[in-house]
């Protein structure tokens, strides 16, 4: 099994790194939308329609040898399946950590925002009924009266801009570990 | 973590033949390779994937890795391992080649490659992690 410290000892090479991050970075991109297409669409020719592009992009958008993808292709990409796309500078050891975990099981696990937003939906309750338990904080209060009636009126959204406590915000402080 | 496990066959006299064939390549060659080796580890299923081809009639028994480096000129390379796999979520490489056009380099890899199989069947040699 490769270990950090394999890895390490090749990326001290800087030609070596260059050509492995670049390398790596067209191949993990072309590999995760393959991935996440046979999962959430099937074939390409149901990603490509919900992407607004065509068989062929998404096609070359897999293909790991590819390597000339443009933001745009990968943001709408991302759109069709639902998720987000994150590029980050990152330093040279999560590079290494990277490669060392990389599994498509990782990328099966990535929830759409409507998997994700029933979970954190559920989360708040969950805290609400911890925090009640305990003295009850308002604010998780006021999310679970929220969550209840979003749950009985499917159809009611509240806005960002609404009041502290609405489920949205709740969920979105749940998302961001607050709630823990 | 990742899913397959790369193996290098090593001769009965601790000959490496894909470790001697990587030492032997540019740097960009093996930064590719290993990008290559890092994504195929990371994927279950290698049947429709375009990084690796089952090879079949005389070289039955054989599975090639298919990388390629921009040029000019682009250079293609076929590392060759044992397929199907003997232990599942293994891959065992036996020597690394070069492809120009339809000519191979060493020109007798996949000869050669058949035959580090049949010495490992044997019990001939030794595999160890790849790393």
């Amino acid at each position: 099994m490769i270990t950090l410290d394999d890895i390490w000892q090749k990326l001290s090479n800087k030609k070596y790194r260059e050509q492995y991050a670049l390398s790596l970075l067209k191949r993990s991109v072309a590999f995760q939308i393959k991935t996440l297409r046979k999962k959430h669409c099937g074939s390409q020719a149901v990603l490509a329609e919900r992407s607004k592009l065509t068989q062929g992009v998404v096609s070359r958008a897999e293909d790991q040898e590819y390597g000339n993808l443009t933001f745009n292709t990968v943001g709408r990409i991302a759109a069709g399946l639902d998720m987000a796309f994150i590029g980050r500078f990152v330093p040279w050891s999560e590079l290494a950590k990277f490669s060392q975990s990389l599994s498509e099981d990782e990328f099966l696990n990535i929830p759409t925002f409507e998997e994700e937003d029933a979970s954190l939906a559920a989360l708040v309750q969950r805290l609400a009924y911890d925090s009640a338990a305990q003295g009850g904080a308002l604010l998780i209060c006021g999310a679970l009266q929220e969550a209840n009636e979003d749950a009985a009126n499917p159809t009611r959204r509240i806005g960002p801009n609404s009041v502290l406590g609405c489920p949205t915000q709740a969920r979105g402080a749940a998302a961001a570990g607050w709630g823990d | 973590m990742a899913l397959w496990r790369i193996k290098a066959y090593h001769l009965a006299g601790g000959f490496c033949p894909i470790q001697e064939w990587y030492a032997a390549q540019d740097i960009e060659v093996q930064a590719e390779f290993d990008a290559a080796l890092t994504t195929l580890s990371a994927t279950a299923d290698w049947s429709d994937l375009w990084q690796f081809k089952e090879l079949k009639r005389k070289h039955a028994g054989l599975g090639e890795i298919r990388f390629k480096l921009e040029g000019p000129p682009v250079r293609r390379f076929r590392p060759v391992g044992i397929w199907p796999p003997i232990v599942q979520g293994e891959f065992i490489l036996l020597l690394g080649c070069e492809k120009n056009r339809n000519l191979y380099m060493p020109h007798d890899a996949f000869t050669l490659a058949l035959e580090y199989k049949r010495r490992w069947a044997q019990g001939e040699g030794e595999v160890h992690d790849y790393t």
